[in-house]
């Protein structure tokens, strides 16, 4: 049986010295490299996830590999420290070797030969550096190669010579950009046991500057490099071990059910479309395995990148597999090894420009993965007892919204569950406000589909788990589906049935009534919140009412409002405080209890800016002020509820320059409630000049889509809306990335 | 052919070359006790002074007996620095610090810091004041010219400028011809009845004669060197540091051209290991 792996793929924007100058340059420039090479060492080896093979790209600066060699070097003994055009810096315990490409490319045979055609041209090293726990596999020392070594042959290839080689691409764009770095593909065939081996390739190819498809012609060829070089070092297709091809490939990334029209192309000519060869052969975990969107509910888009032209958010980090025996059982962005330290060591305030990406693989099982999970409808589910192998997970699907409790049984802590909507697989759904039921287990208010994944930590040992779970109906005052504000709810009373009888909680006659929730956020406001609640029944006007009620438990409900019978449309609007909890109830009232469908809906004007890895604000520089050096930048926040503000020195958040992102997750760790406007202020701080100073003012969320000052860059199934605000400052702009809502489960 | 000196931030060392090859490079005293060599200068009395930016201080070299010795401290007094940025000594080996964290020139008659002298108020051009005299942003370059004036660069405030004394006599702007990009003066040295600046902004390398008349440019870009920021000159020679290809580059001036003479890469993928990786300053070291 295969063993679980874990895979993870990082671009670190580690860039040297030089890179960092720039042009107009900045002397010295920006210079945070060792301290976010300490960070991500920190960071990989005590990720939960417990990562085995690391590729990393963009380690550029010297002093940096040398700390993320170093760092990792305790629990990824087997590394590629460093590939170049000319040569590669093998690492294994006791050794640490500079060995020229040429000695691998005569003994696995070279693929192209462009050495001599960019040496001139090159700068800087690939950036690539792989690291593993396990060894890389080795043949035998081929006579040549012993030639060329001499007597050091044996010291240096003990056991022969690692199945390692590197190959720089011939094609690049950008003169002084992309063309000056050895880019290239990088192999390793790592031998985990007697019975199990991996072909890894890592990459990272020519980047876009300023649109999408910029240079696309020399990707093209850049990729048709990889499939034959993949070719070259496996012998395949058909592969004869687990076989991934990972890293930043700067490809927009799609989803493979989404409307064909809507697809990148070159994405859609590369991986999803059949003759070619990464399609045929291989597959994009992400967009044509996990999250295949259109209508399968599944349409995560898996940003691992901002960047300054449209779209603002892309994918461009991959992990493609043809897998073998093993599946992918969760493929996920990281989000907590991209958060920046707290407090910031010298005004680091971020980690990298790209966000992580992780991969969770195991043997083939029933259930493994999000695209194969077990539907559940039932109202109450109660699984059979299952068994878990080691590091394995099971998924289950649900399509109805609503409120949930879930329980887990299981005969050891290291079982563990997460809940996951379709268009977020990396960040779990929280528990709704710490509510739990001991019959049921843990409450979760969640929008469909959604997904909960069980999973064993213990990737050594298997264990049992029963999993349980419970759907709210309405049917009375205990058991409300609460209201997401603006998510619409389509509900029915069943045919010739009463739903239920009188509950005696209430002051009125709350007979065949269907019960809902609506809480207001526990937060601090200068002014009532304003709440409205809508309710139409499908076919028009009939016998139906909508109430609201203020519940201060334990005293009963109190009736706020109530709509006249046999209207088209029914909407009530009140007051409230934060923390007030009211049930919004449809009552019919047709003694013949004739069947009806309907859909409530709750609103609020109150916004939510979404803190914490789910908002994942960052302030972001579309173009950097003109002028000598970087932008010596401070930030203002204000939201008008309250006095909530935050000033945030250039200090902690250092110095920008072009396309530099800051992570604010720090500043901004918690959701932030506001009703009139949320303001930033970017200040370009000048030590002649008075200092210059943009600023702008989010809207309200209703108000923010029309906004001219807002870019909408995404959209979830709770109505987050993902923006970019731009800031004009100087000549320059920056960008406020943020994520507005009007709900918060914790809240 | 005299030899050339310079600083590698990344490796905090002083190397120096004779020829651009890389047999004839040699670290003098390494490792340096300095955080962040910047520019360096011989004094003429046996002594190469480098500018430590991140501590504040110059740090000297005897290059007879081979010991370190260290002056200044943070701040804006006397004895104090902030960020120098590059040093100069004139014919009678007084020492000049372009200190740009302080928005002022200082001179000092040796190594003690006898004669301490400063010049400069924080400030650039404006619509206001376009002279703006005695102001720097920061300035990042100084040489002394034959006939003893000073000549600074100011990226800050795009501009290079020249006095006569150290209470800013015969003030004047040095005629940059105008770029694409705003001008960026930064790298400066005299020799030979000639000034050299860099201009980083726009990647050009300006050769004037001692009366300000412009002898040649030479189009860093166009020749793959794209941010020459460090120039200084060595017998007939001109030699370019560019911080981005990481090269030295000498060239001879003739009939109105700068003619490649030889070049030197501080790392590439021909070289394993790496002469040096970020260079911080060059200088003339003399014969």
């Amino acid at each position: 049986m295969a063993l679980p792996l874990r895979l993870l793929t990082y671009n670190t924007q580690l860039r040297s010295w030089m890179m960092e100058v720039g042009m107009p340059p900045s002397i010295p420039p920006v210079d945070t490299a060792e301290d976010r090479a300490k960070v991500i060492a920190a960071k990989v080896l005590s990720s939960p996830s417990d990562y085995d093979i690391v590729c990393l790209n963009e380690v550029f600066d010297e002093d940096a590999r040398d700390i993320l060699s170093g760092d990792l070097r305790s629990k990824y003994p087997y590394q590629v420290a460093k590939a170049d055009l000319l040569y590669v810096r093998l690492v294994r315990p006791g050794l640490v070797h500079d060995l020229e490409n040429a000695l691998f490319d005569l003994t696995f045979g070279a693929v192209l030969d462009v050495v001599s055609s960019v040496l001139a041209m090159k700068w800087e090293d690939s950036g690539l550096l792989l690291a593993s726990k396990w060894p890389f596999e080795t043949v035998g020392i081929p006579p040549e190669v012993a030639n060329k070594l001499g007597p050091a042959a044996g010291t240096i290839f003990p056991t022969g010579v690692p199945i390692v080689s590197f190959l720089t691409y011939g094609d690049c764009a950008s003169t002084f950009g992309d063309c000056r770095a050895a880019k290239g593909v990088l192999h390793a065939r790592i031998r985990r046991n007697p019975f199990e081996s991996y072909d890894i390739f890592a990459s990272h190819t020519q980047a876009d500057d300023d649109k999408v498809d910029e240079h696309r012609a020399e990707r093209d060829k850049q990729m048709a490099t990889v499939w034959e070089f993949i070719k070259s070092r496996t012998g395949g297709p058909p592969f004869a071990r687990p076989t991934f091809f990972m890293g930043d490939l700067n490809i927009l990334g799609g989803l493979a059910e989404d409307d064909p029209a809507a697809q990148p192309a070159e994405w859609k000519d590369i991986f999803n479309t059949p003759g070619s060869p990464l399609s045929d052969h291989m597959t994009d975990l992400w967009g044509l395995f996990q999250c295949r969107g259109g209508n399968t509910g599944l349409n995560d888009p898996g940003f691992s990148a901002d960047v300054k032209y449209d779209p603002l958010r892309q994918r461009l980090d991959y992990v493609n597999a043809a897998p073998g025996d093993l599946v992918s059982q969760h493929i996920k962005i990281d989000y907590d090894m991209a958060e920046p330290p707290v407090p910031p060591i010298d005004g680091v305030s971020y980690v990298s420009d790209h966000l992580p990406l992780s991969v969770d693989l195991a043997q083939q099982h029933p259930f493994a993965a999000p695209p194969q999970a077990l539907p559940v409808n039932a109202v109450f589910f109660h699984d059979q007892q299952r068994l878990l192998g080691p590091g394995q997970t099971m998924w289950y699907r649900y399509d109805q919204q609503g409120t949930y409790e879930f329980r887990l049984d299981a005969s050891d802590p290291s079982v563990y569950f997460g809940v996951y909507i379709g268009s977020d697989l990396s960040r779990p759904r929280k528990q709704y406000r710490n509510e739990f039921l001991p019959d049921f287990g843990i409450r979760f208010v969640l929008v469909a589909p959604f997904f909960v994944k069980v999973g064993n930590h213990n990737r050594e040992r298997e264990f049992n788990f029963r999993f349980h779970s419970h759907r709210h109906e309405g049917r009375d005052p205990f058991d409300p589906i609460n209201l997401i504000p603006g998510v619409p709810y389509p509900e029915s009373f069943p045919n010739a049935q009463q739903l239920n009888g009188n509950s005696t909680l209430t002051a009125w006659d709350d007979t065949d009534t269907k019960w809902f929730l609506l809480d207001t956020p526990r937060v601090t406001v200068d002014k009532p919140i304003r709440l409205r609640a809508d309710l139409d029944l499908d076919g028009g006007p009939g016998p139906i009412s909508l109430l609201v009620a203020l519940w201060d438990f334990p005293n009963p409900p109190v009736l706020v409002g109530e709509t006249p019978r046999n209207v088209g449309h029914h909407s009530l609007e009140w007051d409230a405080r934060p923390g007030d909890r009211f049930f919004v109830c449809v009552r019919r009232h047709d003694p013949a209890f004739a069947g009806m469908k309907f859909t409530v809906k709750a609103d609020t004007d109150l916004t939510l800016l979404l803190g914490g890895e789910r908002g994942l604000p960052r302030l972001f520089c579309t173009e950097e002020t003109s002028g000598w050096g970087a932008d010596d930048i401070a930030l203002e926040l204000r939201a008008d509820a309250a006095g909530w503000s935050r000033n945030i020195s250039n200090d902690e958040i250092g110095d920008f320059e072009q396309d530099a992102v800051r992570d604010l997750r720090q500043w901004i760790s918690q959701s932030v409630a506001y009703q009139d406007g949320f303001t930033v202020k970017v200040i370009e701080e000048d030590d002649i000049d008075d200092d210059d100073v943009g600023q702008e003012t989010i809207p309200r969320y209703k108000d923010v889509a029309a906004w001219a000052r807002w870019q909408t860059i995404h959209t979830d199934g709770e109505g987050s809306l993902e923006g970019a605000v731009k800031i004009d400052v100087d000549d320059g702009q920056y960008t406020f990335r943020c994520v507005l809502s009007r709900w918060d489960e914790t809240l | 052919m005299g030899v050339i000196l310079l600083t590698d931030q990344h490796d905090r060392t002083l190397l120096a070359l004779k020829r651009l090859n890389q047999s004839n490079l040699v670290p003098v005293g390494s490792p340096a006790p300095i955080a962040m060599p910047a520019g360096l200068t011989p004094d003429g009395q046996g002594n190469l002074i480098v500018a430590d930016r991140v501590n504040d201080r110059l740090v000297i070299r005897d290059l007879w007996s081979g010991a370190w010795q260290s002056f200044g401290s943070r701040g804006a007094g006397q004895g104090q620095f902030f960020a120098p940025a590059a040093v100069a000594a004139d014919a009678q080996s007084r020492v000049y610090v372009a200190d740009a964290g302080n928005h002022r020139v200082v001179r000092m008659d040796d190594l003690s810091g006898s004669g301490w002298t400063t010049f400069g108020t924080a400030g650039k051009p404006t619509k206001a004041d376009p002279v703006a005299e005695g102001m720097f942003a920061e300035p990042r370059g100084i040489a002394i010219d034959g006939l003893g004036r000073i000549l600074v660069t100011d990226p800050g405030a795009g501009r290079a400028v020249r006095f006569d004394d150290m209470a800013g006599a015969g003030w004047a702007e040095l005629p940059l011809p105008f770029g694409p990009a705003p001008n960026q003066p930064f790298g400066i040295a005299a020799g030979g009845g000639q000034v050299a600046i860099t201009d980083v902004g726009n990647s050009l390398v300006h050769v004037f004669d001692i009366d300000d008349n412009l002898l040649v440019t030479l189009a860093g870009a166009a020749e793959g060197i794209p941010v020459p920021a460090f120039v200084a000159f060595d017998d007939a020679a001109l030699v370019v540091a560019d911080i981005v290809s990481n090269e030295l580059r000498r060239y001879l001036l003739r009939s109105s051209t700068l003619v490649l003479e030889e070049k030197l890469r501080g790392s590439g993928p021909e070289l394993i290991t790496s002469l040096f990786q970020q260079i911080g300053g060059i200088a003339s070291g003399g014969r």
